[in-house]
């Protein structure tokens, strides 16, 4: 995995973001914008399924909210990358870094197990339930995680 | 405003001075230290700049700011540069590492605030 981190440290790209004046801040601020609008589309579709929020049916919301998330994911996701690039080897030795690779991974597959139990059991079963409340718990640790970064 | 959640709502405001800066904690500002020798090597870029110099026989790294914090304060890459006289204030690592985050470094008489 190491020849990965030093290949994409070495490669132009992370040249150029480390030599740019205001990309590498510009990514920092969008990585940071598209968490907080990936965060409350999650929370609203959560919440719904938790009955704490929203009138609507909760699979017709995340039918609704769904693609944005994703949307707003792969912004975060390549942005993160442009924040990643310029260090990506002492980074990927930070434990907090791999705590949040680890953290997106359980995530991402909640967020699977959660839609497969809406599919197969109905929105009101249990574990809708718990996945639901996970993904909020999950999501918010990934996101600690990455601030945690700087700090170990 | 119950006492408890207004007592909540403002403990990021005294948490700030120790924690608004990325690493803070990991540099000792009560030990600060002035370095003065000649830039041996520099590198200018994301996500912040670093100098060496050497100062009584020890080398320190020398921890600059985000490249458009440089750029906005002035010290560019034809000021900052390897051979050039540099004075700089700064905190050093509590770990021990000849490491210091520079609050200032000063050029040629110019002082450039990095904080």
């Amino acid at each position: 995995m190491d020849w990965v981190w030093l290949a994409l440290q070495e490669s132009s790209f992370a040249q150029f973001v480390r030599n740019s004046v205001w990309f590498y801040p510009a990514a920092n601020i969008l990585h940071l914008l598209m968490v907080m609008v990936f965060f409350s589309l999650v929370a609203a579709m959560d919440l719904a399924l938790l009955r704490v929020l929203g009138d609507e049916k909760p699979r017709a919301l995340i039918a609704r909210l769904r693609p944005f998330a994703i949307a707003a994911f792969l912004a975060i996701a390549a942005t993160g990358n442009v924040l990643l690039a310029p260090e990506a080897v002492p980074i990927a030795g930070n434990a907090a870094f791999q705590l949040k690779l680890a953290a997106i991974a359980l995530a991402l597959a909640n967020v699977g197990l959660n839609a497969w139990m809406v599919r197969t059991r109905g929105d009101r079963s249990g574990l809708v339930r718990v996945t639901a409340g996970a993904s909020l718990v999950l999501w918010l640790s990934v996101a600690a995680m990455g601030r945690s970064i700087a700090y170990f | 405003m119950r006492p408890a959640l207004a007592a909540i709502l403002a403990l990021p405001f005294f948490a700030l001075p120790s924690v608004a800066h990325h690493g803070w904690g990991s540099y000792d500002a009560n030990t600060p230290v002035t370095l003065t020798a000649t830039v041996e090597e520099i590198t200018l870029g994301n996500p912040h700049g670093m100098l060496m110099l050497t100062q009584d026989g020890t080398m320190w790294h020398v921890t600059l700011a985000p490249l458009s914090r440089m750029t906005a304060r002035g010290a560019t890459g034809d000021i900052v540069k390897a051979g050039t006289e540099v004075k700089a204030f700064g905190y050093p690592k509590r770990d021990g590492t000849k490491e210091i985050r520079a609050e200032w470094i000063e050029i040629g008489g110019k002082r450039f605030e990095l904080r």
